[in-house]
């Protein structure tokens, strides 16, 4: 009998010892203790750190105005409707395209574009797919918001599309830099059904394919030339 | 007036209207689903909501009540051709050009009369058949708020009222064996007795202390400087496993400088934006949540347009990853040139709501990829050595350690 008690009183002690144990639990807003801070932590302010000497506490800032981080070329063509056009008319692809700019296009395509534009490119991402964004139209054949087919984008629009964004889409200038652009706009002439392989900017084969598209541009961009310098002005 | 009232003639010998008639007729339930157009719904998914949406302004006008702000005549002719009728003049067109800031509205000479009312006629079934959100997220709040868990003052009350009970007991107990001459021994002699006679239970108990003493001591020494699990409420309650789990969108989208830089960077605010420019209502937190970025960039939502001239204010994320200065690590040499994977190190963020810390972070843990781990060849940064790599360790596999990833300067400096 006594040791039926003692089994029991053991029991509780335990039961008693764990509750209390487990009653000390972090919180988890607190990371836990560390062993000689002064190593731990940067003297230095690091990018997201709280910083006293500047304007607005924080130490990561808006770069001074005009400032050109080294390797960034700057891009030439303002957000209107007319910079696009002249962009689609000027701009070509200074990379050589190869299987494996392709790959890598493909690669960063599927990091930037796939979850709204699909796989495919028809406009049938994950988020539209799941119904709560609109779907953009097909690179193969949908139409253009600023007039003809998607098919028939040049790589300078796509390129001025990337960099500004479009009715729906944000700009994505900076989350993608120069080179990754190009990577994606050559992946992105693959999915209009465009044969971009062994493109440069010199090539023979780039004059070909991009010959239709600047010659329906011109006439409006030289009728809104004035336009566009007033659009700039008050900007 | 006269435009009207062919357009009111056209629209009402249209067939769709003909079939709401007769289906008003049948069952109401079933008039409802009639109304439905196929034709204008597939349109409308497919040529319009890049730009619109029924009851709110995206990038061009909100469509609900189209069909009674505009004549049927003027709604075909705009969506065949915008740009023709403000070069002509049309005054409605030229005005709505310049509302919106002279963005240019697809042409879709495409499209048949027939396709345009379609179309016309499911804007207007959409606007009829919306669904009373805002409504149901309030009430959804509010009974949350209500099943809330009671305070500690309520189990501290609880546990008051328990012991005044119980000398109350005590009490009427010893008041009893008072009245009848008993001996009333108080509660510390009498248990000095019980233990006394029961050796055992001391030792157990000094055992019990002992032994949950030095866990309770080692745990902590070795929870020291270890932070995993650590999960610090955030200033936003970010779900990442609506958008990187349900909504498949790559962790390198939000965070692009892991691909290029030593941190993976938190998202500057207009990486939000691109999505929740439209995107203003959560699942789970209703507007709350989302109406904090607008708090911080300056955006109106109701109007879809920046506030001029706002002072931005930085949203504060609390850092979880917390390396030691001391070691240095840098996200693109694992990303880029490792080929990791994001979740090798922050485990399923994926299915996280609310992330936390999955790796320890510890040097054993660096070490025991650094160990096992192959190095990636073909990412173009061992050219030329890497040959001479496979043929010093006779072996295809190279592991970090082999380039040097064990030595004590390659982290610490």
């Amino acid at each position: 009998m006594k040791i039926y008690k003692n089994i029991g009183i053991v029991l509780g002690a335990a039961w008693v010892s764990g509750m209390v144990l487990s009653a000390c639990s972090q919180d988890k807003n607190h990371p836990g203790y560390e062993y000689m801070p002064n190593m731990y932590r940067s003297a230095s302010y690091e990018t997201y750190s709280e910083n006293p000497n500047t304007a607005n506490g924080t130490s990561a800032m808006k770069p001074a105005e005009g400032s050109i981080p080294r390797g960034y070329s700057p891009f030439e063509y303002g957000p209107s409707n007319e910079e696009y056009m002249r962009a689609g008319e000027e701009l070509n692809n200074p990379l050589e395209i190869t299987e494996k700019t392709l790959a890598e296009g493909k690669e960063l395509y599927e990091i930037f574009c796939d979850h709204c534009h699909g796989a495919k490119g028809a406009g049938d991402g994950q988020i539209v797919d799941n119904g709560l964004f609109p779907p953009p139209p097909s690179y193969a054949d949908g139409n253009s918001s600023r007039g003809g087919m998607m098919a028939d984008l040049s790589e300078g629009e796509i390129y001025h599309t990337i960099v500004y964004g479009l009715n729906m889409m944000g700009a994505h200038a900076s989350q993608i830099n120069d080179e990754e652009r190009w990577k994606i706009v050559a992946y992105v002439q693959t999915l209009q059904g465009k044969d971009v392989l062994g493109n440069a900017m010199s090539g023979p084969a780039e004059a070909d394919s991009t010959q239709t598209n600047p010659v329906q541009n011109v006439e409006p961009v030289e009728a809104n030339e004035t336009e566009v310098q007033s659009n700039e002005e008050s900007h | 007036m006269k435009k009207a009232y062919i357009a009111a003639i056209r629209r009402f010998s249209t067939p769709w209207v003909m079939t709401l008639i007769m289906g008003l007729f049948s069952l109401a339930s079933v008039a409802q689903e009639a109304e439905l157009n196929e034709n204008g719904q597939k349109l409308f998914k497919s040529k319009c909501t890049s730009c619109h949406a029924i009851d709110k302004t995206v990038v061009g006008p909100a469509l609900g009540g189209v069909n009674e702000r505009r004549s049927e005549e003027w709604l075909i002719s705009w969506i065949r051709n915008s740009q023709e009728m403000i070069k002509s003049g049309d005054a409605e067109a030229v005005a709505l050009y310049e509302e919106y800031n002279k963005s240019q509205m697809t042409a879709f000479p495409e499209l048949s009369d027939d396709d345009i009312r379609d179309i016309l006629s499911y804007v207007e079934y959409a606007e009829n058949n919306q669904p009373a959100k805002s409504v149901s997220v309030t009430d959804g709040g509010e009974g949350v708020a209500e099943e809330k868990e009671p305070s500690i003052l309520l189990y501290l009350g609880l546990l008051i009222g328990l012991i005044l009970l119980i000398n109350l007991f005590v009490r009427i107990k010893n008041n009893l064996k008072d009245a009848q001459g008993l001996p009333t021994p108080t509660l510390i002699t009498s248990g000095k007795e019980w233990l006394l006679a029961n050796k055992a239970v001391i030792v157990i108990m000094v055992l019990l202390l002992v032994v949950g003493g030095l866990k309770d001591t080692w745990d902590t020494l070795v929870q020291t400087g270890v932070h995993e699990e650590y999960q610090p409420t955030q200033p936003i309650a970010f779900s990442h496993k609506i958008h990187a789990g349900d909504n498949a969108i790559d962790c390198n989208y939000c965070h692009s400088s892991a691909r290029h830089s030593k941190t993976s960077g938190i998202p500057s605010a207009n990486v939000c934006m691109n999505c929740h420019k439209y995107v203003s209502e959560g699942s789970i937190t209703g507007t709350t949540e989302i109406a904090k970025i607008y708090e911080a960039v300056g955006f109106d939502p109701s109007k879809g347009q920046y506030i001029e001239g706002y002072q931005e204010k930085p949203i504060e994320w609390v850092r979880i990853h917390n390396l030691p200065d001391l070691a240095y690590f840098n996200h693109s040499q694992h990303v880029t040139a490792g080929q990791l994977e994001c979740q090798e190190c922050h485990g399923p963020i994926e299915e996280m709501e609310e992330v936390y810390q999955f790796a320890p972070l510890t040097m054993g843990w660096c070490i025991d990829c650094h160990r096992e781990k192959n190095i990636q060849p073909e990412n173009g940064y061992y050219e030329g050595y890497y040959e001479d790599l496979v043929a010093k360790h006779n072996r295809e596999e190279i592991h970090p350690k082999d380039i040097g990833a064990l030595e004590c300067g390659k982290c610490h400096y």
